[in-house]
């Protein structure tokens, strides 16, 4: 009997591990664009090699490397590189945070959730605590985030004379990663 | 009337040289992209591209990023990113680090197969990042 209670503890202990055991999902192909509107003009870049990872317990990074980012114009790329960015020195950005708005088992129900993404964005080497909201959509397994949000360029020192004149101050980011099952 | 004459040049000049800039900056910008396949690129292994970024990363960037680099080296993995272009995998001694190209065109590669690949080097994150790349 007592071994019988053990045996059924044993399986008890082992299927509640089981429903907590936490996913991480994982992409290399993330997209992050962002886009700076001026009455001058608007100006697009998109880069889609960001490596992202997230855990169904809320934790959640994105790397993106500023060389990735494509422009439809390669002198404003050119310019953004060398002026703006200074990718040479500071090749990579990044974002690591926690996510709240979503339950461990949503993530195995299909639905889109309201969230915010709380933590540190790194740019240039400069880190700023940001939060931000966005949506985490599930649909067959797969988990699609996606968050538009504004960054003031002068929270990160990057500065420029056209900065307020062709280049807005605030530029915003559109994050859309997919993260297959 | 010699004066005169001056001022029509420097007017005339200045003009020529504003078109000039506006055509650099907003026409052939627009549509002169880098052209990574005209240009002479550095020849490595996708197993010493992997080894310089894992030792020293700094060192890494000043010699590959941004450059035009020439890979070669086995397909491990074949993806598609969101734009629906293919990302060519190519495996290192490292099994977790691949080197992960973008190609700019739609093309079937064979895993297993041997390969070489050109692109523009954009960095390390735990991988080494090739983008605008094509197969050779």
């Amino acid at each position: 009997m007592k071994k019988l209670l053990a045996a059924l503890f044993a399986i008890a202990l082992f299927a509640s591990n089981d429903v907590s055991a936490q996913k991480i999902y994982s992409t290399k192909t993330g997209q992050i664009k962002f886009f700076s509107s001026t009455p001058a003009e608007d100006i697009e870049a998109v880069n889609n090699e960001v490596d992202s990872k997230l855990s169904s317990t809320g934790q959640m990074q994105f790397t993106v490397l500023i060389k990735g980012f494509r422009f439809p114009n390669s002198l404003m790329q050119e310019h953004f590189n060398d002026d703006y960015m200074e990718s040479a020195k500071f090749p990579r950005g990044d974002f690591k945070g926690t996510l709240s708005g979503m339950k461990e088992a949503d993530f195995k129900k299909e639905g889109t959730y309201k969230v915010t993404a709380t933590g540190n964005l790194t740019m240039r080497g400069i880190s700023k605590a940001v939060s931000v909201p966005g949506t985490i959509e599930v649909k067959k397994g797969t988990i699609i985030v996606k968050a538009v949000f504004k960054v003031a360029l002068k929270d990160f020192n990057i500065t420029g004379s056209e900065i307020g004149k062709a280049i807005a101050k605030d530029i915003e980011i559109t994050v859309n990663c997919q993260y297959p099952s | 009337m010699k004066a005169k004459k001056v001022i029509l040049y420097i007017m005339l000049l200045s003009f020529i040289g504003a078109v000039g800039a506006w055509y650099y900056g907003f026409v052939y910008s627009k549509n002169n992209h880098r052209d990574v396949q005209k240009e002479t690129a550095i020849q490595v292994s996708a197993n010493e591209l992997n080894t310089a970024f894992v030792n020293d990363e700094n060192a890494a960037n000043t010699t590959y990023l941004d450059k035009a680099v020439e890979v070669h080296g086995t397909v491990s993995e074949v993806t598609t990113n969101q734009d629906g272009f293919p990302i060519v995998s190519l495996s290192t001694d490292d099994m977790f680090a691949t080197i992960d190209c973008t190609l700019k065109e739609q093309k079937t590669v064979e895993v297993g197969s041997i390969v070489t690949i050109k692109g523009i080097c954009i960095g390390y994150t735990s991988n080494v990042k090739i983008k605008d790349a094509y197969l050779k």
